[in-house]
């Protein structure tokens, strides 16, 4: 029996994109994907945060093992079996790099006892776990059999054994000056206990606590190598005996539960990311996805990275709804200043890309198209130069975009044309719109100019609109709404005291 | 092992920990004097004096208990000076051999700790045959206790089992482990053992049959190798130091605390041997408890103005079991002065001293607190008044019933109506909660008022006069009047 992926269904081969791709800074993706990982530090996980799925039967595979990851505990006991799965593949370099080989058997003993108590235990958990996932249900199966194959059921019988008999020596060190002896232990009495007892009419109630530092005896060395042998000289039939255990048994280990334990990492180190912003009770949702029928619907959606940055302070951000029904493919973002109308585009990137990997995307309900490709074009605005060469600059990338873009895929436009003349930038912006609106892609398109969204029928109009008792607070709604100049300069009046209202009362 | 000379059974400690009001009694009462003399400028003693006076004793039991160790004291200051300075003795040598534990590698603090242990026990030998050649001479029943428990504890089979320990201590032999396979073949649970074969006689050696051992010299240069197995002997001597360390520290405790428990003592000494040289008065008071309201002296005076003055001072003679005494009268007539040899010898009393007059008995009470008159506070940024009733208000969140007050010109910095009516108003409630109330007034409306109700357990005092105006600042029972003779002493200086 064979099992392929946690990852993976039916093993296919995914492309890993580059990490300089645009869009992953544009979107902030890195921050969420580096902040995710980060949970997770020890595990080699990064790539598979850059290799999104092609096929809606490949998202979902993944969305039902995620499914099976949220139940309480759960969870805990994969990462708590993907923890010792780790240590019993860095005991494996130690042991091949073991300077003193005295040493050799006893770690080769400690892993054994280690891979088997690991298995065995997971092994518990999974089937006392309600699982529904095809994932898990078939790592479950391959686990099964592999624990009652004969190999291991007789290598493990083996160990126990030698374990006990290890367990029963006891053995004396006498460490005088540069010299050592080795003897077997013969019931000498403990002296501390003798000498406490001896100064115990002098304790008294209230101890201070004091330590004194030590380095302890531990770890591999010449000294512990020749005490080890001679306590090995001294039982020496049990020591023959793990000897010829290990010699036996010296490819034990089962790479399938290797590979598992860290692409699992991948969901645990997401979860755990996304937990946090869960706690300040905003929630993520699982996608529906389409791969034919061309309509998104989002409630609740937001940034993912900001949600988790202001999760720190105990903030939330405030979510947004929309609906791209019908013809409809692009929605036209504009509105005051930091309105949050790049957030709002950010988290309509994030969504698209996240539900790719199979995970759970930042909306509360959300049904979308699989889009295959993910553009994005933000203005930068640390970009040194004169404005003929910005331009020039800008749309050539803008034209990359359009020759690799495909009718499948999402185009996140953030303040193109900014520098232009607002003449000239019109005249882009139609010609833009020309190429979208043919390759019926869709796009999200932030901008100022309020009527880039006549520019086509496929627009809906998205206003950030500022309402006046979350004047302080840094997120703002986005709501479906013809562009609107007034209402940003009657919240800056506010602000500063001075609307219609305040100055009235104000004077008196 | 407890010294349990302060109290008869808790340990006396000196902490930070003082009455609320310490800093006001110690003004107010002019206390410092007192405890200068006692320490003679020795900060410890100093310390211990203070803690001592301010900390009062909450039974006639726990007063004699004192009182007969001080008695004691003064029967044999010689002795009681020697078991003093085998703590001073124990201090500087620890000083000398004692580096700390901090820092410190098992093997080093093994061997300072035995070093200690060492020298603590040769002065518990001192000590012994101080005790052997002295417990005859010591009658208080803290003193027969403690020392036998010396005799008791300190025997001699026990001092020579330690020196037998301490001298093994040293592992001249090595330091034998008993350990255990842990995972991966590592050494686990190393722990110490006595070398049956080390302890035993040369004869012995030779008849016991050697067991199968393993033995291995490193090479002298092998300095990783040392490392190891010096490592080895640490991990097997850490539990043992540490608990040798412990042992040392209690050790240390109990001369600590000997020489704490003492240093009460030997500050009684010191202000007798003073008030022997003045030839002032000093007698153990007579102790009555919190119910049997008694104040009965005999040229009770105020020992900081003797000590100040370096003279002996006029003192007062009262008799009543009154709870309420009003002082009233002239000016500069030993009023305050009366006011504070009456606390100090409160509190000298409820700490087990002898206090500073020919004949005292009074009872118990619940705490000394005082509420004197602040003329120099120009700093306050309420008004006077204020203040006054703000230090009543600290005053009345931690007095306790049967406690002793002392009032001086308290109230007065308002006009005398509204002082009388605030004032009367506190002493009634207070009186309603059994407290003993010393009040000096000018107040003349405040002392007539309480002067017409006749009320039981009030004395009316007044400092002596005679028909030229002259005064002798002796306070003897009399009727309050309108004057307070400013007048006198208006003419005495114009």
């Amino acid at each position: 029996m064979q099992f392929s992926s946690i990852l993976f269904n039916q093993n296919k081969s995914v492309e890993e994109l580059s990490l300089t791709l645009d869009f992953y800074t544009d979107l902030n993706l890195d921050q969420i994907i580096d902040a995710a990982i980060s949970y997770k530090t020890e595990f080699d996980i990064k790539r598979y945060f850059y290799m999104p799925q092609i096929s809606k039967e490949d998202v979902i595979y993944r969305q039902d093992i995620v499914k099976d990851l949220q139940k309480d505990g759960f969870c805990l006991s994969v990462d708590e079996f993907s923890n010792k799965i780790l240590q019993i593949i860095q005991y494996q370099d130690i042991i091949k790099n073991l300077e003193y080989k005295e040493y050799k058997n006893g770690w080769f003993l400690h892993m054994v006892t280690l891979y088997c108590s690991a298995l065995e235990d997971f092994d518990k958990v999974l089937k006392s776990a309600k699982l529904h996932s095809q994932g898990f249900l078939l790592f479950r199966e391959y686990l099964d059999s592999y624990l009652q194959s004969d190999d291991f059921v007789s290598v493990q019988k083996e160990m126990v054994l030698i374990k006990e008999k290890l367990d029963l020596i006891v053995y004396d060190v006498l460490v005088d000056g540069m010299t050592f002896r080795v003897k077997k232990y013969e019931n000498e009495d403990d002296y501390t206990k003798e000498i406490e007892r001896v100064f115990e009419k002098f304790a008294q109630d209230e101890v201070k606590a004091q330590e004194c530092k030590f380095d302890k005896n531990r770890g591999i060395n010449h000294v512990n190598a020749k005490i080890l042998e001679f306590v090995g000289k001294l039982n020496p039939d049990i020591f023959l005996q793990l000897q010829e255990f290990c010699e036996k048994s010296g490819d034990f280990i089962d790479k399938t539960f290797l590979t598992f334990a860290t692409e699992v990492e991948f969901y645990i180190s997401y979860l755990s990311y996304i937990k946090v912003v869960q706690k300040q009770g905003v929630s993520c949702c699982f996608p529906k996805i389409s791969e034919n029928n061309k309509e998104i619907q989002v409630k609740d959606g937001f940034d993912l990275a900001l949600a988790y940055s202001l999760s720190f302070e105990k903030k939330r951000v405030v979510p947004n709804d929309y609906l791209l029904k019908n013809q409809e493919r692009i929605m036209i973002v504009s509105g005051a200043n930091q309105g949050g109308k790049s957030t709002f585009a950010r988290a309509f990137g994030q969504i698209n890309y996240l539900a790719k990997l199979g995970l759970l995307v930042p909306a509360s309900g959300a049904k979308i198209f699989l889009v295959d490709k993910i553009f994005t074009h933000f203005e930068k605005e640390e970009d040194i130069g004169t404005l003929s060469s910005k331009l020039q600059v800008d749309l050539l990338r803008i034209h990359t975009i359009f020759e690799k873009a495909t009718p499948k895929s999402l185009v996140v436009l953030n303040e193109i044309f900014s520098s232009t003349s607002l003449q000239d930038s019109m005249f882009l912006s139609k010609k833009i719109m020309e190429k979208i609106d043919k390759l019926d892609l869709f796009c999200i398109w932030v901008t100022f100019i309020y009527k880039v969204n006549e520019m086509s029928e496929k627009t809906i109009s998205m206003t950030s609109v500022t309402h006046e008792k979350e004047i302080e607070s840094r997120t703002y709604k986005i709501i479906k709404k013809s562009p609107d100049g007034k209402a940003y300069a009657k919240t800056l009046a506010r602000k500063y005291h001075l609307s219609f209202e305040q100055i009235s009362q104000r004077i008196k | 092992m407890k010294v349990f000379l302060m109290y008869e059974n808790k340990d006396f400690v000196v902490d930070e920990d003082l009455p609320k009001n310490a800093d006001t009694l110690m003004s107010d009462l002019e206390l410092k004097p007192l405890l200068d003399c006692m320490s003679k400028e020795d900060e410890f003693l100093y310390d211990v004096s203070k803690k001592a006076l301010l900390c009062s004793l909450d039974s006639t039991r726990d007063v004699i208990y004192r009182q007969e160790i001080l008695k004691d004291c003064m029967k044999n200051p010689l002795i009681t000076k020697e078991l003093y300075e085998l703590t001073i003795k124990s201090l500087a040598k620890k000083q000398e051999r004692w580096l700390g534990v901090f820092g410190r590698y098992p093997g080093s603090l093994l061997s300072s700790s035995v070093s200690l242990l060492d020298m603590y026990f040769e002065l518990f030998v001192e000590m012994r045959q101080i005790v052997d050649e002295n417990i005859q001479n010591f009658s208080s029943s803290g003193f027969q206790r403690f020392f036998k428990m010396i005799q008791k504890e300190l025997d001699d089979e026990y001092l020579m089992l330690v020196k037998e320990h301490l001298k093994e201590l040293k592992f001249k032999g090595g330091v034998l482990l008993s350990a255990k396979l842990g995972k991966a073949y590592e050494g686990i649970e190393y722990t110490l053992r006595r070398d049956k074969f080390a302890t035993k006689s040369w004869l012995g050696k030779i008849l016991t049959p050697k067991s199968k051992e393993y033995s291995f010299s490193l090479h002298p240069r092998d300095d990783a190798g040392a490392k190891v197995l010096r490592n080895l002997r640490d991990e097997g001597l850490n539990k043992i130091a540490n608990s040798l360390s412990r042992s040392a520290n209690h050790i240390d405790n109990f001369f600590i605390s000997l020489r704490r428990e003492l240093a009460f003592y030997m500050g009684c000494l010191n202000l007798q041997e003073k008030l022997q040289e003045l030839n002032c008065a000093f007698v153990f008071p007579i102790v009555t408890s919190l119910e049997e309201t008694i104040f009965s002296t005999k040229d009770l005076y105020d020992i900081s103005l003797a000590l100040i003055k370096n003279e002996k001072v006029v003192g007062n003679d009262i008799n009543t079991d009154a709870k309420l005494f009003f002082i009233t009268g002239a000016n500069q007539g030993g009023k305050s002065t009366f006011l504070r040899s009456t606390g100090q010898a409160q509190l000298m009393l409820q700490c087990g001293m002898f206090v500073p007059a020919m004949h005292f008995k009074a009872n118990l009470c619940n705490g000394v607190f005082t509420h004197f008159k602040k003329e120099e506070d120009k700093t306050m940024k309420s008004g006077k008044f204020d203040e006054e009733l703000l230090r009543m208000n600290d005053i009345v969140e931690i007095v306790k019933p049967n406690a002793l007050i002392l009032f001086n010109e308290s109230f007065a910095s308002t006009n005398e109506i509204e002082g009388s009516l605030i004032a009367s108003q506190i002493i009634k409630a207070l009186i309603q909660k059994n407290i003993k109330i010393f009040f000096v007034t000018h107040m003349f409306e405040l002392a007539q008022s309480f002067y017409k109700q006749k009320l039981k357990n009030t004395i009316f005092l007044r400092p002596n006069r005679d028909k030229e105006g002259k005064r002798d600042f002796k306070i003897t029972p009399a009727p309050p009047l309108t004057t307070s003779f400013a007048k006198d002493i208006f003419d005495s200086i114009f």
